[in-house]
């Protein structure tokens, strides 16, 4: 079993031993300028009222990443991340919050032979959500998201994604029960990698959560899925 | 008396803590927009965020501004990048170009509230610095030496492909609130007024920005 299925395997026992009261458990399907597709399953725990913490793994094919700063349209990535959330505020009507996704990317270049066929990486997603109650049940989010991606190993870059200005995050949740439903879409400028740059990134993915011990209604409805 | 003057001190206290609880808190705003930039060749596309504080009694704004202009957004928005005599890239003299921009900076807003309950005007002033460049597109951007293609665009524009400098903007924008009951929900639409200092590339003259109005439409969401 290589270092990524034992990871994997590791994260996935964790979640199913903690599952209890407060805690949600999510899986998303998306495509993005960077992927074909991606899914996303994640797990959060509800530590107190105002902070949460949670872990994702993410698989996606790619439409468009880079290795060493270049360009490539065909390989996959899988990522493992943690999640930090904070509750700024919350009334009846609204919710403000804080949240980051911090994660290690191991990508493998399926496409071009004269660069590396795998590279690691750190992906940084800070974003600001502020959501509100527009009827019972359906909720409008609207934020932004503040994405720095690094590629680490023999050729470094530091600045392989970094946010030009924010990437405009908006979405809908409509919460039934213990179950919710979700639609995010991101978009924005995007610069960096150096030799190349990203220039605009564009995200829309659908998600569901459900809720353990508790209903959805004081739930964050996603993470950086 | 002194009895008197403990009741009246335990009054105001009581007074005073009431009123305390009273006030509003301080807000949050957060408006998405997208903009069109009035530019000499183009109207450029551009999409961004205000986001920050808004205080107690919901007068004034504090936060950040960003946006940008992006190439992908902006398809069709080429410039001619004529190169010295002598110099050809991929069997080229001239090599269309596309632009792109981005932009951070603090921003102060006033909201005059008006007489309509639903209708806010806002005068928002912002500050903060720029970058703006022009790169290779689509098969030029796979190099013919395999060196990345900044290191082209950097040679092929004397080293100055990109400039960065401080803008100011100015303007106003109505807010109105979209649901009747639901405050926290808004649609706005604005005009700024934009300023340049210090911003030159080999292809962007020193008033590619300067100078310039720039529309905007968007969502304002806060409390």
């Amino acid at each position: 079993m290589n270092v990524k299925l034992s990871l994997i395997v590791l994260i996935i026992g964790f979640v199913v031993a903690q599952i209890e009261a407060q805690s949600y458990i999510g899986l998303s399907v998306g495509t993005s300028k960077n992927d074909n597709h991606l899914e996303t399953f994640w797990y959060q725990y509800q530590l107190s009222k105002r902070f949460n913490v949670g872990v994702q793994l993410r698989y996606s094919g790619i439409k468009y990443r880079f290795v060493n700063a270049r360009a490539i349209e065909n390989g996959n990535t899988t990522f493992v991340g943690a999640v930090l959330g904070f509750k700024i505020k919350e009334s009846e009507n609204y919710r403000l919050d804080i949240n980051l996704t911090t994660s290690y990317r191991y990508l493998s270049n399926d496409e071009n032979p004269e660069l590396p066929a795998s590279t690691s990486g750190l992906e940084l997603d800070p974003n600001i959500v502020f959501g509100i109650r527009l009827s019972g049940n359906l909720y409008f989010h609207s934020g932004a998201m503040f994405r720095t991606a690094m590629q680490f190993g023999d050729e470094p870059i530091y600045d392989e994604q970094l946010p030009a200005s924010a990437i405009v995050l908006n979405g809908i949740s409509i919460r039934k029960n213990r179950s919710m439903f979700s639609l995010r879409t991101y978009a924005g400028p995007m610069n960096g990698a150096t030799g190349d740059t990203e220039k605009f990134f564009w995200q829309f993915s659908l998600g569901y959560q459900y809720a353990f011990g508790v209903s959805q209604s004081s739930a964050l409805p996603f993470f950086n899925f | 008396m002194h009895k008197n003057k403990l009741f009246v001190i335990v009054v105001m206290i009581f007074y005073q803590t009431n009123i305390f609880c009273q006030e509003k808190s301080l807000g949050f705003y957060f408006q998405a927009e997208y903009s069109a930039m009035f530019l000499d060749e183009h109207i450029g596309n551009a999409v961004g965020v205000s986001i920050g504080i808004t205080t107690k009694n919901r007068k004034w704004d504090f936060g950040i501004r960003t946006y940008g202009r992006s190439g992908p957004i902006n398809q069709g928005q080429v410039y001619d990048l004529v190169l010295e005599e002598g110099v050809t890239y991929k069997g080229k003299s001239v090599i269309q170009v596309a632009n792109d921009h981005g932009y951070l900076g603090l921003e102060i807003a006033y909201n005059l509230k008006l007489n309509a309950d639903r209708l806010v005007i806002r005068f928002p002033i912002s500050f903060g610095q720029f970058g703006a460049g022009f790169y290779l597109l689509d098969d030029d951007r796979i190099t013919p030496d395999g060196r990345r293609v900044n290191e082209w665009e950097d040679e092929l524009q004397e080293g100055n492909d990109a400039g960065f400098g401080l803008l100011s903007e100015f303007g106003g924008q109505v807010i109105y609130q979209l649901i009747p009951n639901n405050r926290y929900l808004n649609l706005f639409a604005g005009l700024t007024y934009t300023n340049t200092y210090g911003y030159e590339s080999f292809l962007g003259e020193e008033d590619f920005y300067n100078n310039k109005l720039r529309g905007s439409i968007g969502i304002r969401v806060g409390f």
